[in-house]
């Protein structure tokens, strides 16, 4: 009890314990989800000269769209690369953020707990900031399940690939995901609104997504595809080349940006 | 008279175009319990939420302890004890938890207060709150606000979901505070509580603060609707003439008046005659508004 009692003793560790129960169950899927995927591994490097030839077959779009640059799926890089790091871990990192961080401050308005909150001798930049540094350990902790899952899979699938890339793989799809509870928080945070903060922040995903695939097919978009969120999270890469540290570097300021912005705005707005 | 604690000056707000309060004058002095009343939606709960800063006047200021409401809010707030109208707890937590957490927030530990006051309530600490019923939730509220000790109290329709014994338990804390010489400012749109723990009322309607009024020159004035059916004779002029009783109206052989101020002469003008049966009502909130509005009230500033 006494432990339980100082885990509560701010906001910070409030937030990150209200984080747990949700985490576990999103941990355990996506760990799931992942090896899984690994296990299909062995039977596509034994053929992947067939894979090879239907990937030719398909139209250069669809490619670009769900498996992005990554066509050898009989190395362990393509593998990951395509089946793994490209929409899937993205994608629940993204729905996990979104989720985790539109639930921690528009959905505790809603539920009246903020007022409560307020009530109390705590300003509004602390709770935006402890919430923030909450999703941010719940983040980390998410990338923690998908590196051993990941580490998992490789182990019993007796993958050959690079751990550090791997780890660099996922630190970058963790700042990449952080930047969309950053986002998330800001929608949140302006608007008290939980439907159109998880709407705006899906939306702004999925464009995100798509220009980044597309631009990588036509030229008058490639340029846009350079300011997509995707291409700094996957677009050097990472898992043959290592981190890049101006892309990891415009997340963290994107991340940034938004926690800014998200205290800006709940300073200046009346509490529904 | 002594310091004010909450003072408001033009204290007006507007959720769009619907109206919130409207230049609103109130004046809470410290050491008193002050009742604020008004029907639902008239504007009570939006004054509360400014001066707790949670929302922000669209015009006007308010101050309490002589502190801007906004650019003072956290120097306020940490000496404020505060139980919302709607009441949203941690669902996963225990009581117990629940008011670790909140006196951690305070920066102190007045938890162990706040198992006294459970005590004095009845309160099972234990369980976790999603299994609590309204009424114990309403507990914990009440706990979390009184246990720091703090100088001003707000209580926004804080005996919801209370039994009578937890309710009585509850007045008493009331009166504890007061003669602490700590304030409480509670909102309520039941007349019998806030005169049984009141010292002064406002009257809030439709935005507007209609009356100010002590609960002594109220009880002096106190409005009671009475019934009379009588046997046979039904005295029509001997009531008529008592200068207390306003409205009369008969229906056969049973009267129907108001009376305002003291029953006594109507006790003795009955007596002569065979009553069948009386019934003395209370005016609720509405009907003691429109009285302040027959007499033109004593509308605040």
């Amino acid at each position: 009890m006494k432990e339980v009692g100082k885990l509560l003793n701010n906001l910070f560790l409030k937030s990150c314990r209200d984080q747990i129960k949700p985490l576990l169950w999103w941990g355990i899927g996506i760990a799931s989800l992942v090896v899984i995927t690994i296990l299909v591994y062995p039977s596509m490097r034994d053929n992947s000269e067939g894979y090879s030839q239907l990937i030719d077959s398909m139209p250069e779009p669809l490619i670009a769209a769900f498996v992005g640059e990554f066509t050898d799926f009989g190395s362990p890089e393509g593998f990951l690369g395509s089946q793994l790091f490209f929409v899937l871990v993205p994608l629940i990192y993204i729905l996990f953020s979104i989720i985790s961080a539109s639930g921690t401050m528009a959905g505790e308005e809603r539920r009246g707990i903020l007022e409560m909150l307020l009530s109390y001798p705590v300003d509004r930049r602390s709770v935006v900031v402890h919430k923030f540094l909450a999703l941010v350990v719940a983040g980390f902790v998410f990338g923690a399940f998908i590196w051993s899952s990941v580490l998992l899979g490789i182990l019993l699938v007796s993958m050959e690939i690079s751990l550090l890339r791997v780890t660099e793989t996922v630190a970058s799809a963790f700042l990449f995901g952080t930047a969309f509870s950053a986002f998330t928080l800001f929608l949140s945070a302006a608007t008290g609104n939980r439907g159109f903060s998880v709407g705006i922040a899906s939306a702004v995903a999925f464009a995100s997504y798509i220009i980044y695939t597309m631009g990588q097919q036509v030229d008058f978009l490639e340029p846009f595809s350079r300011v997509s969120l995707f291409h700094f999270y996957i677009g050097s890469n990472p898992l043959v080349n290592g981190l890049d540290m101006t892309h990891s570097i415009t997340l963290v300021g994107i991340a940034a940006a938004f926690l800014y912005l998200a205290i800006f705005a709940f300073e200046r707005r009346d509490i529904k | 008279m002594a310091e004010s604690i909450i003072h408001t000056d033009g204290l007006t707000k507007y959720f769009g175009k619907n109206r919130g309060v409207v230049a609103l004058e109130l004046d809470v002095h410290e050491g008193e319990v002050f009742g604020y009343l008004g029907a639902n939606g008239a504007g009570k709960t939006t004054t509360i939420r400014m001066l707790l800063d949670i929302i922000r006047p669209t015009q006007g200021k308010a101050t309490v302890f002589g502190l801007d409401s906004h650019k003072q809010s956290l120097e306020i707030r940490r000496d404020i004890g505060y139980l919302p109208g709607e009441l949203s707890l941690y669902d996963g937590m225990s009581g117990a938890e629940f008011l670790r957490y909140s006196s951690n927030l305070r920066g102190g530990s007045t938890s162990y207060s706040g198992f006294e006051i459970a005590e004095r309530l009845s309160c099972d600490l234990a369980r976790p709150i999603r299994d609590l019923s309204h009424g114990n939730k309403q507990k914990l509220g009440l706990i979390q606000a009184f246990m720091h000790r703090p100088r001003l109290i707000i209580l926004d329709e804080p005996s919801q979901g209370l039994d009578p014994l937890v309710q009585r338990e509850f007045y008493t804390m009331v009166d504890e505070v007061k003669q602490d010489g700590r304030t409480v400012f509670l909102s309520s749109h039941v007349l019998p509580e806030a005169e049984r723990v009141c010292d002064r009322v406002g009257f809030i309607r439709d935005g507007k603060m209609v009356a100010v009024e002590s609960i002594e020159d109220m009880k002096a004035r106190a409005l009671r609707y009475i019934e009379i059916q009588f046997d046979d004779h039904v005295p029509l002029d001997a009531i008529n003439s008592i200068k207390e009783v306003k409205d009369l109206s008969a229906d056969g052989n049973t009267l129907r008046f108001a009376v305002e101020g003291s029953m006594d002469s109507v006790i003795k003008a009955i007596s002569q005659y065979h009553v069948v049966n009386l019934v003395s009502r209370e005016p609720d909130l509405e009907e003691l508004f429109m009285a302040y509005y027959e007499r033109g009230g004593e509308i605040a500033e």
